[in-house]
């Protein structure tokens, strides 16, 4: 698909508006403690229905990059991160706010989110059609390595690794329910017609994410609210102290790039590495945890950074990199639409039309995230009770509305429950849908692994293992393994030695 | 960790109960749900492991006042944040089965406004919260009837009786 036919599918009024309105919702909704972008797009889920695919992708796109920086908003103002990701923002923006620089804190804020989101989706340009491309070689073999792939890293680093392997492996059972394409024969469907047609992503993820989250917030009081006298700053003198910082923008942004690569990581960890880094490198004589610029230059660039790249796998793959991507890839089933290697040959409009589309995200991300510092605080003001029944209903309509089925209301109700429990005792919920999107990869590619085998008269794993390119996907996710379990001890010694001051 | 311990006996148990299901399925459907549930029922043995491991261990007598107080609140949040608006939810399931969507949406956003209140503060419940909690619910209603059935034509659920 040429450049020209994608800039034309772009460059209307409604992609305008829609990615506008995706970015202004995922702004808010990031900003409220206790939302974030998944939720946002949970809830949306349903209007993209009636939307051509591209439109209704770059909607939830632009949700997912506002609602990244939208966490950084009321950290910065209240010191109330709207996501754990958003806490090291908090650490260095509430006491800039403290000072009477809010306004400059939460420019820096949003410039480097700027930064950060274009390295990302310039990255998701780049690399997805060459990696969609080389992916079409790949058969049963190393899809199922690619796969398996996801949820060995995922289960490296969900906090505790034996919760983290139930939520895989619970993940993975939840994909086994339903009639059996390759047989027919049921699986633990006890004669349900509604389990015959297996457990969908969009009730899971919004049973373990909105409503366990929901339930959590109830009696939650708002956060204090101080007013403090803010001094006046140009936005093009921030803009030049971040441009003075480019090569820890783009370091942070290519830790964000590079986390948001692999699968089910998840944003916290790119975040909180950059900031560990700035705080290492940072030649400013301003104390960390005391107003830093550097820390919010870090976090925000590595933070957006993140929604491009976790893109990557879910476009080129079908491998979604994180619970928001997997819920998009719910969306795209009800038009019909495949994510994967053959989306770019089956549907190049969609495919090219949403990268490029990613950019506009980020230019409106930043034309609303600089033009309404001023109204921010007003978000600040909507109170808990008008959010929690709200968010309620609303989810569950996107439950029923999938399939429109009454059935995955209740999964999605039982799930709720569930995660809201798993939440209390410290199972992490990413892994469950990251486990139930691939099982049903892994169970595929793995039985046809095994005919071809059969048919070749030769043992699994001497199949598993006979290309080349299946032996280097071995060995790339051993490297991987390694790298990240490395990166996340060295996170804890830092969290150690914050800890002892 | 009588939560691990809890978490690891249920998780075997199912694990157990559902690999029972399996053995009268063929063998190519039943081999990934096996090969799943056996991974199921070692971490669940693992878990049972981990948490009696360490309630031998004990805790220190500084510890355990604060060990008493986290197990009392974990008990109050999932009687007042899990079982009760789940309950709720399930409520608002059954009218939803058999009123529709948009009644049942009326009482599920009535009852949480007033519950959420109440939690915040119970000398919150009187006549004004009740007359706020049910103009909310009515906007809320009609907004989404305006979004979901007029502008974008979606079907909503329709329950038994309309």
């Amino acid at each position: 698909m040429d450049i020209v036919s994608i800039l034309l599918n772009l460059l209307t009024p409604s992609v305008f508006l829609v990615v506008f309105a995706g970015v202004l919702v995922g702004i808010v909704v990031g900003a409220i403690p206790g939302l974030n972008g998944a939720i946002g797009i949970s809830l949306l889920l349903p209007l993209t229905f009636t939307m051509e695919p591209q439109i209704g992708l770059l909607l939830l796109g632009g949700i997912y990059m506002g609602g990244m920086y939208g966490g950084s908003i009321t950290a910065i103002l209240i010191n109330v991160p709207g996501d754990v990701v958003a806490a090291p923002v908090a650490m260095e923006g509430y006491p800039l706010t403290k000072q009477g620089r809010s306004k400059e804190a939460l420019y820096y804020s949003i410039f480097s989110s700027m930064f950060g989101g274009f390295i990302g989706v310039l990255i998701l340009i780049l690399f997805t059609p060459p990696l969609a491309r080389f992916a079409l070689q790949f058969g049963p073999a190393e899809m199922f390595f690619v796969s398996l792939s996801g949820l060995i890293i995922v289960g490296a680093l969900s906090g505790s690794i034996l919760k983290a392997a139930f939520a895989v492996l619970l993940g993975l059972f939840i994909s086994t329910v339903g009639v059996d394409l390759i047989t027919g024969s049921e699986r633990f469907t006890f004669d349900s017609i509604g389990l015959r047609a297996g457990i969908s992503v969009v009730p899971v993820v919004l049973g373990l994410f909105c409503f366990a989250e929901m339930f959590l917030n109830i009696g939650k009081k708002p956060g204090e609210q101080v007013q403090y006298r803010d001094q006046k700053i140009a936005r093009m003198t921030v803009i030049k102290d971040i441009l003075r910082q480019r090569f820890l923008v783009w370091k942070s942004g290519l830790i964000g790039t590079l986390v948001g690569l692999l699968p089910g990581v998840g944003t916290t960890l790119a975040v909180f590495m950059s900031y560990g880094d700035a705080k290492r490198v940072s030649r400013r004589d301003i104390p960390f945890e005391q107003g830093n610029p550097d820390g919010i230059i870090a976090a925000e660039s590595a933070n957006n950074a993140t929604v491009g790249s976790s893109m990557v796998p879910l476009l080129a793959l079908g491998v979604p990199g994180s619970p928001t991507s997997a819920i998009i890839a719910g969306a795209l089933v009800i038009h019909g639409i495949v994510l994967g290697p053959s989306l770019f040959v089956n549907r190049p409009d969609v495919a090219f039309t949403f990268l490029y589309g990613m950019l506009l995200t980020v230019v409106a991300m930043t034309i609303i995230g600089a033009v309404g510092i001023k109204y921010f605080s007003y978000i600040l003001k909507i109170k808990m009770e008008y959010i929690v029944p709200t968010v309620l209903v609303f989810a569950l309509f996107g439950a029923y509305s999938l399939r429109n089925s009454l059935f995955d209301v209740f999964i999605a109700i039982v799930l709720g429950i569930a995660g809201a429990i798993f939440k209390k005792i410290q199972v992490p919920l990413a892994p469950i849908i990251i486990g139930l999107v691939l099982g049903g990869l892994i169970e595929t590619n793995l039985a046809r692994a095994m005919r071809i085998a059969g048919a070749r008269n030769m043992p699994l794993w001497e199949y598993l293992l006979a290309t080349p390119l299946s032996k280097g996907l071995v060995a790339l996710v051993v490297i991987m393994l390694l790298v990240v379990i490395r990166m996340r001890h060295k996170e804890k010694v830092a969290a150690k030695e914050a800890k002892n001051g | 960790m009588i939560s691990n311990l809890i978490l690891g006996v249920v998780t075997l148990l199912s694990s157990v109960f559902f690999y029972r299901q399996t053995t009268d399925l063929p063998e190519r459907s039943a081999l990934f749900p096996q090969f799943v549930l056996w991974g199921l029922a070692i971490v669940g043995v693992l878990l049972i492991f981990q948490a009696l491991l360490a309630g031998r261990k004990g805790v220190g007598e500084n510890e355990f006042e604060a060990h008493l107080e986290a197990r009392a609140k974990l008990k109050e949040t999932l009687f007042f944040q899990v079982i009760i608006p789940g309950g709720l939810l399930l409520i608002a399931y059954g009218l939803l089965l058999t009123v529709g969507f948009y009644l049942a949406s009326a009482f599920l956003v009535f009852t949480v406004y007033s519950y959420h209140t109440y939690r915040i503060d119970a000398g919150n419940l009187n006549r004004a919260l009740w007359g706020r909690a049910a103009i909310f619910a009515v906007v809320i209603t009609l907004f989404m009837y305006l979004i979901f059935t007029l502008l974008l034509g979606l079907p909503a659920p329709s329950g038994a009786l309309f």
